[in-house]
């Protein structure tokens, strides 16, 4: 089992000397590889027989190799996985002992305030015994000719939603978002809502009236998002208004 | 999306005791600020490239103007001087 997991996941020379060059890539079967020399203090391989060797310091080395692997790997774009609210709960399943190091979760902490700025620790601190990032969150897009206010479990799940009755340009006003969001904010709290996250979308005219009204009919803000989406020269878009 | 902009890390502000006003302004001033509103009012609508030209030399003389005046305003408004007239 070990001699495949070894061929799947590096290459191993022992050299007489007792100098042990692995090659490794981060993923099995990938192209990308890197190398690594280790100088075993483990009694030397005379007879050269590899198998035994391998038994002997091979699971060390897959470790030290997957570990250095991963730290070589490792760019901006890799995200502790418990800093991903999505994948906790499936991690927590397939948590392996050789993980640990990674995953040294401290006890969550009840969450303080000494900046207005989150951290990353922010996100597994607890407020009224939920953890931040799996607090609900409520999303306001706030267009110019409508805001659309919804109330979402932090995985995306609807729960619950506004509806009140201004038609057409008067959708567009910020009495109407205000309107919206103590609709909203009712059916919520019935439903057992009081801590939220708040992200807020666009630049209508019910941004700020949006996420009053929640606050005023009985919504803790635990934060405010700004989510709006900027494109970094994305498709082309519509042409200019002629007036 | 790196580590820094993940979403609740970038752009968010935590609100203390429900308190939403002062959180509200301090985001809004910072995307005000960087002029980040500016952008996205921008790119609602394609702005063709003489367009962009202009924008973009107007604003870099715009740039310049303000920071000479605003040297040459420093420069009158000098007053620490131990000696306020070396003549």
């Amino acid at each position: 089992m070990m001699k495949s997991a070894l061929r799947s996941l590096c290459r191993l020379h022992v050299s007489q000397t007792g100098v042990c060059h692995l090659k490794a890539a981060p993923v099995p079967g990938e192209q990308h590889e890197m190398c690594f020399t280790v100088l075993l203090l483990a009694p030397q391989p005379v007879d050269n027989p590899l198998m035994e060797t391998l038994q002997a310091v091979g699971p060390p080395l897959i470790w030290f190799a997957q570990r250095a692997c991963r730290l070589h790997v490792a760019g901006c774009l890799h995200v502790l996985e418990k800093d991903l609210p999505i994948r906790v709960s499936a991690d927590k399943e397939r948590a392996k002992p050789d993980d640990t190091l990674l995953d040294s979760q401290s006890p969550l902490q009840e969450l303080k305030l000494e900046s207005i700025f989150p951290t990353l620790e922010t996100h597994g601190m607890l407020i009224n015994g939920v953890r931040y990032d799996e607090l609900p969150i409520i999303h306001i897009k706030a267009s110019h000719n409508n805001t659309i206010i919804t109330a979402t479990d932090h995985k995306g799940t609807l729960t619950a939603e506004g509806t009140v009755g201004f038609r057409n340009a008067r959708k567009g006003t910020n009495i109407a978002a205000q309107a919206a969001a103590i609709a909203l904010a009712e059916k919520a709290v019935k439903q057992g809502l009081n801590l939220a996250r708040i992200c807020v979308k666009g630049i209508g005219p019910g941004r700020l009236p949006a996420v009053k009204g929640l606050q005023m009919s009985g919504i803790t803000v635990v934060s405010i998002t700004d989510t709006t989406p900027l494109p970094h020269n994305g498709h082309r878009p519509k042409k200019q208004r002629r007036l | 999306m790196s580590q820094n902009h993940l979403r609740f890390l970038a752009r968010t502000v935590l609100v203390r005791n429900n308190d939403i006003e002062p959180a509200y302004r301090v985001l809004d001033r910072i995307l005000r600020s960087e002029k980040f509103f500016n952008d996205v009012r921008r790119k609602e609508r394609y702005e063709k490239p003489f367009q962009q030209r202009r924008r973009v030399s107007y604003e870099r003389c715009k740039r310049i103007y303000n920071s000479e005046m605003q040297r040459k305003i420093e420069f009158v408004m000098r007053k620490n001087r131990t000696d306020p007239f070396p003549r």
